[in-house]
């Protein structure tokens, strides 16, 4: 299988779909996944913007319906959530190596 | 304050911008064919980045503005008859457009599409209007090809010049076109280039 373009996730993007299982806008997005990170990822506004176009692009994410007519409001999709399962998954294997689970020392 | 100067790199003229802040100068409209407007101001801890969009749609351009907005930045001018759009904030810390590599590399990917495409739109406009006899970027007189009309007089002069006028504008204008576009196509090349190899060390 042909590697997807935005796979491996990269931080930018895999903060953005873990932030938007709940619906949210982009300055929205930016404060949750600054808080998430505890301050270390601050998304600046055309990176927000770019990414939010990319992502929709792939059905990762869709606008969602609100009576905020300015701003738009997105969330992750059923895709969206797989695309983040196999990351976790991806993530789980490199961390049982960081944690010496495949018969190495420990890091 | 008006200020005339040419660039074929978007990151220079965003220096340049940035400098002409610095002085006390802030930047209040930028005219496409390179003429800029200034207005003093005291307030030096001002910051500009300029953005580049193709074609957003209305719909789009008011989600692209409504979100930049959110995050602080003003924009320049309503509109963007070029792609680029002008942004300005008060220094807080969090003065760039971007915040990762990828989102930098595709900012140069849309510049180096728009200006290759119109580079070679003016490289076939330029074939069409083609003469080997006149080579004509120089002078725009040589841009006339009416046979003897520059040893013509009076009312005859003045018809035939007036009627050629228009295509030895073009003529003398599109080899300038194409070079500044293939010119900014090269320099966002570099600065693409560039930015991948920052990307991979």
């Amino acid at each position: 299988m042909k590697k997807h373009k935005l796979l491996p996730l990269s931080e930018t993007m895999h903060y953005i779909l873990l932030a938007l299982r709940e619906p949210l806008h982009g300055y929205a997005m930016m404060q949750k996944i600054e808080e998430m990170s505890a301050g270390s990822v601050r998304i600046a506004a055309g990176t927000m913007y770019g990414a939010i176009e990319n992502l929709l692009k792939y059905h990762w994410i869709s606008p969602v319906e609100t009576h905020d007519t300015r701003r738009k409001v997105y969330q992750t999709t059923a895709e969206g959530l797989e695309v983040l399962a196999a990351e976790q998954e991806r993530l789980q294997r490199i961390l049982s190596i960081y944690e010496g689970a495949d018969g190495h020392d420990q890091v | 304050m008006i200020k005339f100067k040419l660039f074929f790199d978007i990151e220079k003229e965003e220096k340049w911008l940035n400098h002409m802040l610095s002085k006390g100068w802030a930047c209040t409209n930028v005219i496409s064919g390179g003429f800029y407007t200034f207005k003093k101001t005291d307030d030096l801890e001002q910051v500009i980045r300029i953005d580049f969009q193709q074609d957003l749609k209305k719909e789009e351009r008011s989600n692209y503005k409504q979100l930049y907005e959110d995050f602080g930045w003003q924009a320049l001018k309503e509109k963007s008859y070029d792609g680029s759009y002008y942004w300005f904030k008060r220094k807080d810390g969090n003065d760039e457009l971007f915040s990762d590599n990828d989102s930098q590399i595709a900012k140069y990917k849309r510049l180096m599409k728009h200006s290759s495409y119109w580079a070679i739109l003016f490289f076939i406009w330029l074939m069409m209007f083609y003469s080997n006899d006149n080579f004509y970027p120089f002078n725009i007189k040589d841009a006339y090809f009416t046979p003897g009309l520059w040893d013509k007089e009076g009312f005859t002069f003045l018809f035939s010049f007036l009627f050629e006028t228009p295509l030895a504008i073009i003529r003398f204008i599109l080899p300038w076109l194409f070079f500044a576009t293939f010119g900014m196509y090269v320099v966002t090349y570099f600065r693409y280039r560039k930015s991948l190899q920052q990307f991979i060390q």
